[in-house]
């Protein structure tokens, strides 16, 4: 493995646990990102669902559950699934630039760092990272401009209970449109190394990226990255456009086989809610499409009050759990 | 690796056909070879000003996503709506599948022709 010639390292450690700043600050250090050098950025979020770039928030988690529950929905640049964060996960980011970017030298910077932690851990596929087959960090990348963001998870105590709450699990679609998330098998390193903390592994992968490259980075202040510049980044990742993007409208077709005889419906929702539903069935009761349609009107997509009426109309529950 | 003589190239790998004052833009052959396989594409809207240089469209592959630039300054007249529901004719067909039609074109000068872009993927390559 050849390594990045890199001269000079920059790292930031974020004292905010905003998913907005934190995600302002990341593009505000991928762009500011200079030939020779590497920055390393760690952060966590307080309970957030991230989606990638190019999914459908609707589609990829349960926003009602969240927005009761106060767990926020951001968006990142880079590509991928959704993933959901708390203090029990710890994000890294690299941003270097396009020419200097060596993706097995940066995963070896993380694997380094786990390797001090007792945690031997190996690449899967292109883009995670494993324990005996069981996934505890995912990444992903973003190129704009000459420079690149490669960034990921590393979950060491987060609340799974509460991700397969908020997370969308669903394997099949008749109709979808947007980058679907896949559902992994996944582990805390908690469950590896009972004594890992956030704060650990936080110090162990400032260490291997200073070791791995031979270099002591310099570190970022907080201050440093209160800038407008950074505000005005800030605002776009909280606003609603970047979060649910500019086409609103999406529909959706769901069908199942019920009592009654086979029946597909068509949604169009716009933000989440349903403003119509076309049923098409072939059951004899010819009056169902007409009889049912409107009562789905108004009706949160994803709720239970959907999940009531499609049982109504005779769908076994745990076609509900996987198509929706 | 294809570059039709024809068209017109950029040092961030798009190519630009250009007829009159409109033009197709997309991705060329080297783009979607180093790319991977596309899952996603997201477009701008008809009637967009694009610009010479800046970010008109990003794609998406296995979990990356990259910015597309634009060759030239102009107005987008048409996008392509197929490539939503089917990325893959990127990487199938890259001169085939433009992204979008633009009309009103100005900045042409930094294109390379394809035998400047030729040699140019080639001293890329030789870089890494």
């Amino acid at each position: 493995m050849k390594l990045p010639m890199f001269k000079h390292l920059r790292l930031f450690v974020s004292p905010w646990t905003d998913p907005y700043l934190n995600l302002a600050c990341e593009e505000e250090l991928l762009r500011s990102a200079r030939p020779e050098e590497c920055g390393l950025y760690l952060w966590q979020n307080d309970r957030t669902v991230v989606i990638g770039r190019n999914q459908n928030a609707y589609r990829e988690c349960h926003i009602y559950e969240m927005q009761a529950d106060g767990v926020k929905l951001a968006r990142r640049l880079s590509g991928g699934g959704a993933v959901y964060h708390d203090m029990g996960n710890l994000n890294y980011s690299f941003v270097c630039a396009d020419d200097d970017y060596n993706r097995p030298a940066l995963a070896a910077v993380v694997l380094g760092a786990l390797a001090g932690l007792g945690v031997e851990a190996s690449l899967s596929g292109r883009n995670d990272i494993e324990v005996s087959g069981r996934k505890f960090s995912g990444s992903a990348f973003y190129k704009t401009d000459g420079c690149v963001l490669h960034h990921g998870t590393l979950m060491c105590n987060v609340d799974c209970d509460k991700m397969n709450r908020y997370l969308h699990a669903s394997s099949a679609k008749l109709k979808s449109r947007g980058v679907r998330s896949v559902k992994a098998r996944v582990r805390n390193l908690c469950e590896i190394v009972p004594d890992i903390t956030v704060a650990k592994v936080s110090a162990a992968l400032q260490k291997s990226y200073a070791d791995t490259f031979g270099i002591m980075p310099a570190v970022l202040s907080a201050e440093e990255m209160q800038t407008p510049s950074v505000e005005e980044k800030r605002a776009r990742f909280a606003s609603e456009e970047w979060l649910y993007g500019k086409e609103e409208k999406f529909s959706e077709t769901l069908g199942f086989k019920g009592p009654a005889g086979e029946i597909y419906i068509e949604f169009a929702t716009e933000r989440g809610i349903i403003r119509t539903a076309h049923i098409f069935t072939d059951s004899l009761a010819v009056d169902l499409p007409e009889r049912y349609a409107p009562s789905f009107e108004g009706v949160a997509y994803g709720s239970d009050r959907m999940k009531e009426l499609l049982e109504t109309l005779g769908m076994p529950e745990e076609e509900y759990e996987r198509l929706v | 690796m294809k570059t039709p003589e024809e068209l017109k190239y950029t040092k961030s790998h798009e190519w630009i056909r250009i007829d009159g004052d409109s033009a197709e833009i997309g991705l060329t052959d080297y783009a979607q070879s180093e790319l991977g396989d596309l899952v996603f594409v997201n477009l701008p809207e008809e009637g967009d000003a694009v610009t010479a240089g800046k970010t008109f469209a990003d794609v998406e592959s296995v979990k990356t996503v990259s910015d597309v630039f634009s060759p030239v300054t102009a107005v987008v007249a048409e996008v392509n709506s197929e490539l939503a529901d089917a990325p893959e004719k990127i990487n199938e067909d890259p001169y085939g599948a433009w992204l979008v039609k633009v009309s009103g074109i100005t900045g042409t000068e930094e294109l390379m022709s394809a035998a400047e872009y030729e040699a140019f993927v080639a001293s890329e390559k030789a870089e890494h």
